[in-house]
This record gives structure tokens, sequence and C-alpha cells, in this order.
């Protein structure tokens, strides 16, 4: 029996008078890939913040492995991993500064030697002593993913983490999630675009529109429409949007 | 005025007209080529890691936040590279050596005026970065506390010691040591009423203009009332600020 990781309770959100979520609920499973799909500004990346604890929500609750993102912010921080978007990286500090500044912010004893061996797989250890505003979109966004994975988090929170990266990198850091998933070790809630991601890799995805979540689609229905054909899930999103 | 001393006739019209040709072509000139290096390099779009210096490369990776407290300097260093530093600090500082003054005089000037942009520079990096510092690390659970003494302690450190250089450089140009002390300590207690209320807002996300202006405004009546009680009533609003900013 797995246990609920994040429980997302009517949530609103508001950008001053202009309000962003209107009422999202999902729940997120250990062992469970989680895809959030939507076109461009419904906010995905809202209710990311929001369940990141980077934004408090107007209304409703977030509950991070039983701890309220309102209430008990710190203990729901210590359980999560965030991929912050690779312009929130410190251009002045190297990529080695950030691991330890990061891992010394969640209160870690050391760097996961896992995460310096996902490193070494990423070919990113030769970045490591160089300045975080040499990098490219792609080196950042590696840096971005290390920093989610620091301190064995219960829920890994992804927004677009593939953006930028090359394929072969883009697998290593699918298959690292992969194997933290089968141990059931963690959850990962990913906000992307790439069907090719849902249809491979997610457990359960769903589709928000204009603030909510207007589709889930179950891991039975997305095996279904993986047999029936690449283009089959894009044709089923593409039906639901409009 | 050149011209109106020539038409007055206090000046020889040929001397006003030999300056006044002097200046058109070195404004030509310097036209010219400000136009001709903008053109040619976009400093902006050079990397400001390219000016903080090399980092020794090490294969250790440990938990520390001790990088966050040579952030500030590094975004100082970013700032002042050479093309922002000519214009911010040698111009003026050139402008402020009077003719006939000494060499000693005159290099003193001009570090009272490199410091004091260093120092000005620090004042402000460290509300900059503590602010980006603030939003990056915000889905972690990093205490207040960690927090504002990482991003201040270094440049803390540097501040106390610049304005010692600086107290010592005024003295040595003829200040009398009780102004220069003074101006010392108020300084220092400017720095720390700032950087307590920098690290608070950046920590809670929130602008700091307005208790900057209320807390600056407070000392200023204060010091009006009573000459130097403004550098103990600094040190206490900064307290204050502090521990507001780690009861959340």
């Amino acid at each position: 029996m797995t246990s609920i990781v994040l429980d997302v309770r009517d949530v609103h959100a508001r950008y001053g008078k202009q309000e962003v979520l209107r009422g999202v609920t999902l729940q997120v499973r250990t062992g469970q890939w989680f895809c959030l799909l939507g076109p461009n500004g419904v906010g995905k990346s809202t209710l990311l913040h929001c369940v990141a604890a980077r934004l408090v929500p107007s209304a409703g609750d977030i509950l991070v492995c039983d701890h309220s993102v309102r209430t008990s912010t710190v203990d729901a921080k210590r359980k999560l991993g965030y991929g912050c978007a690779p312009e929130q990286l410190p251009g002045l500090l190297t990529g080695r500064q950030c691991l330890e500044v990061y891992a010394s912010a969640k209160e870690l004893e050391c760097v996961d030697p896992e995460v310096i061996e996902l490193a070494e797989a990423l070919k990113f250890t030769m970045y490591l002593d160089r300045f975080v505003d040499t990098y490219s979109l792609g080196t950042r966004q590696k840096l971005c993913v290390l920093l989610a994975l620091l301190g064995q988090p219960e829920l890994i929170v992804l927004d677009e983490a593939f953006n930028g990266l090359d394929p072969a990198s883009a697998l290593v850091v699918k298959r690292h999630l992969q194997e933290r998933l089968a141990a059931n070790r963690c959850a990962v809630l990913l906000a992307t675009h790439s069907l090719d991601i849902v249809e491979h890799y997610a457990d359960k995805a769903a589709l928000l529109l204009d603030g909510k979540v207007v589709r889930e689609w179950s891991d039975s229905e997305i095996a279904a429409m993986r047999e029936q054909g690449a283009a089959r899930f894009e044709e089923a999103l593409a039906g639901e949007s409009s | 005025m050149l011209a109106a001393l020539g038409v007055a006739g206090e000046v020889h019209a040929t001397v006003v007209g030999k300056v006044m040709l002097w200046i058109a072509l070195a404004t030509a000139i310097g036209s010219i080529v400000g136009w001709w290096s903008a053109r040619r390099s976009r400093a902006d779009a050079l990397e400001g890691s390219r000016y903080v210096g090399a980092i020794k490369p090490r294969n250790e990776t440990l938990p520390s936040a001790a990088a966050l407290s040579g952030w500030p300097v590094a975004q100082v260093r970013a700032w002042g590279r050479p093309e922002n530093l000519r214009i911010l600090v040698l111009i003026p500082a050139l402008f402020a050596v009077q003719a006939g003054s000494s060499a000693v005089h005159g290099l003193s000037v001009l570090a009272i005026w490199v410091l004091g942009g260093y120092l000005g520079g620090l004042l402000r990096a460290v509300w900059h970065t503590a602010r980006s510092a603030s939003a990056w690390l915000r889905s972690t659970p990093i205490p207040f506390a960690q927090f504002a003494w990482a991003m201040t302690r270094k440049a803390l450190l540097h501040q106390l010691v610049g304005t010692a250089v600086a107290a010592a450089v005024l003295i040595s140009l003829g200040a009398p040591l009780a102004n220069a002390l003074y101006l010392g300590a108020l300084w220092l207690a400017i720095v720390l009423l700032s950087y307590s209320i920098f690290v608070v807002d950046a920590y809670r996300a929130r602008p700091p203009l307005i208790r900057l202006v209320l807390s600056f405004a407070t000392l200023a009546i204060v010091e009006a009332r009573q000459h130097g009680w403004s550098i103990p009533l600094a040190a206490l609003l900064a307290a204050w600020h502090l521990r507001a900013g780690a009861k959340t």
C-alpha cells in the first residue's frame, strides 16, 4: 500500500487581482510519476510554486507527507526537492558552491553520493568549479535537477526540467528518477509539454486548463493509449484542450 | 565662462579661442571613440564572473553556506568592471583632486573615492544578492539566522576594514580624529541597519523601502536633536529588525 505524498486540496492562488488557480485538487502517491500538462499560462508553474511553498495559496491547502505548506511549512519543505528555474540559479557561484549551499540549506550532513554519481553520469563534474553564469541552458538544467534530488526528498517537483537537456542526459535523468520511483523512495511531480514523457514514463497525468484540472489519466489509460500509437495521447489532449 | 571672460576682455581672445578649440577637438575625438567602443563591445553581455577571479578546483563537496557570504563581494566585483568603474569612480575622483595638490594628497583622495565606491556598492550588493538567494532557496527549510549570517558575514567584515582604512586616510588628509571616527561609526551604523532590513525583507520576500525610510528618518531626527545618538539607536533598530525576522 503506497502512501499519499502530495495532497492538493481545492487550491486557489492569485497574483494580485488575477486568480491563476481556481480550485485545483489532486493526489500523488509514493512511487508515482505524475505529469502536469496544459498550454502556456494555465497555472502549471503556479501550482508547482504553491507545492514548493514558494507561493502561499489564497485558499485551500497542500499537504506534503501530511505536512501542510501553510501551517507546517518547514516540515513540508524538508520532504520536498524542488528543481528551480535555470534563471534562478546564482550566476556568481560555481556549481559546487550551489550544491554545498543547497545541501546546507536542506540541513544535510553530506552531499548524497548518489547525486555526485548522477553528476558524473551527466558529465557535469567538469563544470563543478566553473561559475554558473558561464553555463549553457542544458548545463544549468542539469544543476537544477541535481539540486532537486539532494537529501532524498520524498516529493520531487520539477518544472519543465527536460527543456534544454540533450537526449542522452535526459535519458540518464529519466532512468535515475525511475529507479527512485521503483524503490518507492519518492514521487515525482513534473510540469511538462513533452507528451513523450507522459506516454513512456508517467503513471498518472492531469490536464490543467484555466486554473482547474479538467481531466486526469490513470496508469491504465496511459498504457492503453501507449499501445494505440504514438499520436493517440496527442489527439486526446488536443480534444480536451479544445 | 572662458568665452564670457574673453568678451569682457579679462583673458586674451586668442587664449580663449585655443582653449575652446581644444575642448571641441577633445569632445569630437571622445565622441568618436565612445561611439566606436560602444559598437565594438557590449560590456553587459560579458559574464559577471569574469571579474570575480578564479575559484580553486576542489575534489570535495561538503554542505556549507560559506559561499553565500562571498556572493555580495563577488557581485561588487562584477559591477566594478572597468567600463563602469571609469565612469562611476575615476572621473569624479579625478575632478575632486584640486590643481596644485601633492601626489600623496591626490592619491589619498582617489583612494577615498574608490573605497567609498566599493563600500557603497557592497551596501547595495547585499540587498541584490540576498533577494536572489532568498528566491533561489525559498523551497528549502533554511533558517533565518543561517541565511542572514551567511549573506552578511563577509560583507560586514569588508565594511569594517574598509571603514577603518577610510578613516585612517581621512586623518592623513588632515581631518580631526574625532570627526573621522564619528564618520566611520556613523557609516557602520548605517550599514548595520541597512543590512538587517535587507536580510529580513529578502527572507520574507517583501520590499524594504518603507522600513528603510522610516528607520533612517528616525535616525535623522534623533541625530538632529542629539549629535551622535543615531549610532547606538541604529544598532538597537538593527537588533529589533533581526529579532522580528527571526520570529518568522
